[in-house]
């Protein structure tokens, strides 16, 4: 089992892996901060937001993600049901706001094929897109949570519980 | 053998002579304009087609923010026989997405060239930037209160009126040939000339927007579909907002009633008694619109039966053909032109008409009355998640406004799309005298087994369809030399030798239609 600020480490070792610590220093500087000393006063917290779409996953996958970065309270999730086009306006503004931050998300096909687009529009650098047939069952809690866990951390993510009627859907990963 | 710092290098070219264009690039533009990493590029090698990512990955992406950076990328690409592909929003989707039609093409992304230039609310024209969203329009004409109508295409909210126009895209109401509402285009060509058509090359004019003819040849036409420039800045006409909009759907249950809807609305369409571009929608379509997912009533394999079909139309209140159109006006054009169509379909004694006060919010009548009335959404995204996978190839052959003709597209369609376990997700787009098929080839990307049955389903209908004598009007990049073939030999000569002429070295977006130098 991994501890809080394990998990946080991990999170940074993922982040200079991808090279992200010297193309984005501002805020990569601020990881490092909260990473080191999560626990000072004033650290600048990590902007992380979430991307979900409706689906029975969502709150398996964001308690993943939460549990990933204990401390910093809930992240901000943008609930992208419906193909509301005001949601995807919503998340267009902030993906263009200037403020720089991590995006982790579980989408159906059709919303992660908007957010890719609007990812790419803003300039994001997606580290990671993968598709998955998840089946059924109560598999596919733990799979989400553990989803959730792993894009924070950057760490190999976790099969999908196969079998019949599986739901296709989209995790990503990026930074803006 | 080394590994290169790029996913890809432009054909022909080493490693060096692209890092000294890279530098070159980024002198010219600014070192955050020019992207080569992997995470950057992600985005951008992203397709839909039914074919291997890697070979439409690019080398490298530059953005440009004035017509003057377009020059110097031109200048720099032809010092280094770099081809470079460009993209206005780069939001084609099932068309090729904002992935090069070629290997190792720069792509050259206009999105921070996204200026609404002018727009004249008494003459109802608009001059924007290859970056302008419907979305940024639809904003500036609310936030001003013009009485103007857009008129997009489905991905309305997101993608751009430069980017459509310039692939032929089509909309839904009176305005929906785009191309046909086009005035005035500036583009930038391959030796960095700056070209405006129409009255735009005469001092001082101020017809530009007005006035598409100009004197001498017509050009506008040929820099769409094509890569003989680079387009910046195009001008458009907009439709006043009509003082009432009447949508209506008139439902029909049978697959067999393709014939006698569209001979009941041709002489409507063609007298403008109906002025919009109509569209006839299959139930798969509609069902994708509004929410349904196959894995909600299959989780076996293959084309969907027409058992499940129908039980689809069932649950959801859907027809075999769903049918949308809207009258605009005064209340009393609008009163006279509804009681035609009232009486036309009464005649006709089939097909069950929803207006709007019957409809109310449902989908899929909402969007498809938003996008009647210029209000962009992305409801038909929804498409998408029917059978999930990320695969979508649009198949998109143009008939006479038949009923004989849309009957035997459909069948051959259908027959087509089972025989490779994939559904007939399709719709029939009503033009003036033509008529758009708008197929949908909706596959599971990730499976590499379906996908090349999408591949083989699509190079069959493709083929199957020239039989008969039907060719597409549009194609993803993945299949455009195939289709110019469908052409003929001599019109692929004459777009050759313009080619030549227009861009010596092959830098601008070679195979683009088929056409290279």
């Amino acid at each position: 089992m991994t501890t809080p600020s394990s998990d946080r480490r991990d999170v940074l070792k993922g982040l200079m892996a991808a090279g992200l610590l010297v193309s984005t220093p501002s805020w990569a500087r601020s990881l490092w901060a909260t990473g080191d000393a999560p626990t000072a006063a004033g650290a600048p917290a990590l902007a992380v937001s979430t991307l979900v779409s409706g689906s029975a996953l969502d709150g398996a996958f964001l308690a993943g993600v939460n549990s990933a970065l204990p401390g910093h309270g809930a992240t901000a999730t943008h609930q992208l049901n419906r193909l509301d086009a005001g949601l995807y306006q919503q998340l267009n503004a902030q993906l263009n706001d200037g403020e720089p931050g991590l995006l982790v998300g579980l989408l159906d096909d059709a919303s992660a094929v908007l957010v890719l687009d609007l990812l790419r529009s803003a300039g994001a650098q997606v580290l990671s897109v993968q598709h998955h047939q998840v089946a059924p069952g109560s598999d596919a809690a733990a799979w989400a949570q553990a989803l959730g866990q792993s894009l924070m951390s950057d760490r190999p993510l976790p099969q999908a519980p196969q079998g019949n009627g599986a739901l296709s859907c989209v995790s990503l990963r990026c930074v803006i | 053998m080394k590994k290169s710092k790029y996913l890809a290098l432009p054909k022909g070219l080493s490693e060096a002579r692209f890092d000294a264009a890279v530098a070159k690039f980024k002198a010219a533009l600014g070192q955050d304009q020019v992207l080569t990493s992997e995470e950057h590029l992600r985005p951008y090698t992203k397709v839909m087609m039914a074919v291997d990512a890697e070979k439409h990955t690019p080398s490298a992406v530059v953005t440009a923010t004035s017509v003057e950076q377009v020059q110097a990328v031109v200048k720099i690409c032809n010092e280094y026989k770099i081809p470079v592909w460009t993209i206005s929003t780069g939001r084609n989707f099932g068309y090729g997405s904002a992935a090069p039609v070629e290997r190792g093409q720069i792509v050259l992304d206009l999105k921070k060239m996204n200026k609404i230039l002018h727009i004249d609310p008494e003459l109802c024209t608009a001059l924007v930037e290859p970056g302008v969203t419907y979305q940024m329009l639809y904003d500036y004409i609310e936030e001003n209160k013009l009485p103007l109508m857009l008129s997009f295409s489905a991905p309305s909210a997101i993608a751009g009126p430069l980017g459509n126009t310039m692939d032929r895209g089509v909309g839904y109401t009176p305005y929906g040939e785009h191309f046909m509402m086009q005035c005035g285009m500036e583009v930038v060509l391959a030796n960095g000339d700056v070209l405006r058509t129409g009255m735009g090359g005469v001092k001082g004019d101020k017809a530009w927007q007005v006035f598409k003819w100009g004197y001498g040849p017509t050009l506008d036409g040929m820099f769409t579909q094509s890569n003989y420039g680079i387009c910046t800045k195009m001008g458009f006409w907009l439709m006043p907002k009509p003082p009432v909009f009447k949508p209506f759907e008139i439902k029909f249950e049978n697959d067999a009633d393709i014939n006698d809807i569209v001979e009941m609305l041709r002489p409507l369409r063609i007298a403008n008694i109906i002025p919009n571009s109509v569209v006839i929608a299959g139930t798969l379509w509609e069902a994708a619109t509004c929410g349904v997912r196959r894995s909600d009533y299959l989780t076996t394999p293959g084309a969907t039966p027409d058992a499940v079909l129908e039980q689809i139309r069932k649950d959801k209140h859907l027809g075999a053909w769903n049918v949308y159109c809207a009258l605009y006006g005064t209340q009393e054009q609008v009163d006279v032109n509804w009681k035609i169509v009232t009486e036309t379909i009464k005649r006709a004694g089939k097909g069950k008409i929803v207006t709007q006060e019957e409809a109310g919010n449902t989908q899929p009548f909402k969007y498809r009355a938003q996008l009647m009335s210029g209000v962009p959404n992305l409801q038909e995204f929804g498409l998408y998640n029917w059978r999930g996978g990320g695969g979508s190839m649009w198949f998109a052959p143009v008939s006479q406004a038949r009923g004989s003709e849309c009957d035997k597209q459909y069948a051959l369609a259908k027959k087509i799309l089972n025989k490779h376990g994939l559904d007939y997700v399709g719709e029939f787009i009503v033009g003036w005298r033509d008529m758009h098929h708008v197929i949908d080839v909706l596959y599971d990307r990730n499976n590499p087994e379906e996908t090349q049955r999408a591949n083989a389903c699509f190079h069959e209908l493709l083929d199957e369809f020239e039989k008969e004598g039907y060719a597409v009007y549009r194609v993803n990049t993945a299949f455009q030399e195939r289709v110019a073939q469908s052409y003929g030999p001599v019109k692929r000569d004459v777009e050759r030798k313009i080619k030549r002429a227009l861009d010596p070295n092959g830098i601008l977006a070679p195979g683009k239609s088929g056409i290279r130098i």
